[in-house]
């Protein structure tokens, strides 16, 4: 799980940035950790990949790592209490994970009084984050899923 | 205690996470400075695969830049293609242009030499049989174009007008058999008359053996026969020779004009009879 963190954190900062429009790949990550993956691994895993977000992008140490945890920590919360193993779910979780993270970012910011222009630039983006990021989604969670050793999948 | 963290683990390391992130945004957003402890580590853990990533893309990206793209190449050669074939052509038409500029810039250059009446005209046709040498021109006795008058270009004595009708003229050259040019070899004076030759070339006659006249003698026409002006150059001996019992020798002329690539002639009027010298 760990390569496959290392991996999406390379993919997102090289081959993805050419594209167009640019997926939240380790996003969907974290969904599908917060879904599949309950447990202190996969709320480290969560952590980390926020953190290495933060390294490479150069966003303030903390900021990703801190919204990465917070969408875990949801989906789990919500997985804990809801079925969300059906696409409909899914998609509606990583929905609620952009926006989730995207709030998360922001309040970070105000506390560090950065820029207004940087809110209304994220607010503008995430709905069209959103969208791309449930687009990605069944292709994402079915190479993951398939990935999965036997015993593990539910 | 222990049954505790076991059974709220999951809950336990959230919020352990969640906190110590929180902590550490507020410190890093506050700090004058990043701390980051293992931020230099993780990318240096991240610097071969982000290469071989990197580097994989490019790759590819040349691959679809040179093999795939080719296929846009394919309309714009064509495309090109013909554009060269339309500049080609034009390029041919330039350099026509320009040839006939250089022909009737040095037809030019002689009619005002010559001085008197003299017309320009365009060969238009030339006889169809290999032992009767004549052209037509494009103008006839409407343009002022009479029997008699010589047809000249810049590089020599073409001919002279037979028949005229009113819009055309026959022009006999002086390749023809039954061609006459009085003449005059530039180096010594000797006299002779020019006629044509069976292969097309010219040929001198009433050259006597007495004469001198040698290979490479340039020969003018004498202005005698009141056709030609004096002074056109005619041709060049190429061949001298002397049948034994013969009263005149045998000599070969190369014609200076080309008359079969000629087309754009002078046409004088006969001047004044010139004196013998």
């Amino acid at each position: 799980m760990y390569l496959l963190g290392i991996a999406s954190i390379v993919l997102q900062t090289t081959l993805v940035q050419h594209l167009p429009f640019v997926p939240d790949l380790l996003l969907i990550l974290c969904v599908y950790l917060g879904i599949y993956h309950r447990s202190v691994g996969g709320a480290a895993a969560a952590f980390f990949l926020g953190y290495g977000l933060d390294a490479c992008s150069g966003a303030p140490v903390g900021m990703n790592a801190f919204a990465m945890s917070l969408v875990f920590a949801t989906v789990s919360a919500t997985a804990r209490q809801l079925w969300l193993q059906n696409p409909t779910s899914v998609l509606c979780m990583v929905f609620l994970g952009v926006v989730l993270k995207t709030v998360a970012v922001l309040l970070l910011s105000d506390f560090g009084q950065m820029h207004l222009m940087f809110h209304a630039t994220a607010a503008r983006h995430i709905v069209w984050d959103a969208v791309l990021a449930m687009l990605l989604t069944p292709m994402v969670f079915t190479l993951l899923y398939r990935g999965e050793p036997f015993d593990y999948k539910v | 205690m222990q049954r505790f963290f076991y059974r709220y683990r999951v809950t336990l390391s959230c919020s352990f996470f969640l906190a110590f992130s929180l902590l550490l945004a507020m410190v890093n957003i506050r700090a004058p400075y990043r701390i980051d402890p293992v931020g230099v580590l993780v990318l240096e853990v991240m610097y071969f695969p982000q290469l071989a990533v990197t580097w994989v893309g490019e790759r590819v990206g040349q691959v679809w830049d040179r093999y795939v793209a080719l296929r846009s190449l394919r309309g714009e050669n064509e495309e090109l293609r013909l554009r060269i074939e339309a500049l080609e052509k034009a390029a041919q038409q330039v350099t026509e242009l320009d040839s006939a500029n250089q022909r009737l810039s040095e037809l030019l250059t002689l009619r005002e030499q010559l001085g008197g009446t003299a017309i320009a005209a365009r060969i238009i046709g030339r006889s169809p049989l290999a032992w009767v040498r004549t052209a037509v021109l494009n103008k006839g006795a409407s343009h002022g174009i009479a029997k008699g008058m010589a047809v000249v270009v810049s590089s020599g004595v073409v001919g002279q007008v037979v028949s005229t009708s009113p819009h055309t003229s026959r022009v006999l050259l002086v390749s023809d058999i039954s061609s006459a040019v009085d003449i005059l070899v530039q180096r010594t004076r000797v006299r002779g008359i020019a006629t044509g030759a069976a292969d097309g070339g010219g040929a001198l006659k009433y050259i006597e053996r007495k004469e001198d006249i040698q290979i490479g003698d340039t020969l003018i026409t004498s202005g005698l026969d009141g056709i030609f002006p004096k002074g056109q150059l005619l041709g060049t001996v190429t061949r001298v020779g002397a049948q034994g019992g013969h009263l005149f020798q045998e000599v070969e002329v190369t014609l200076s004009a080309d008359l079969s690539k000629v087309e754009e002639v002078l046409v004088v009027a006969p001047g004044p009879l010139q004196a013998a010298e």
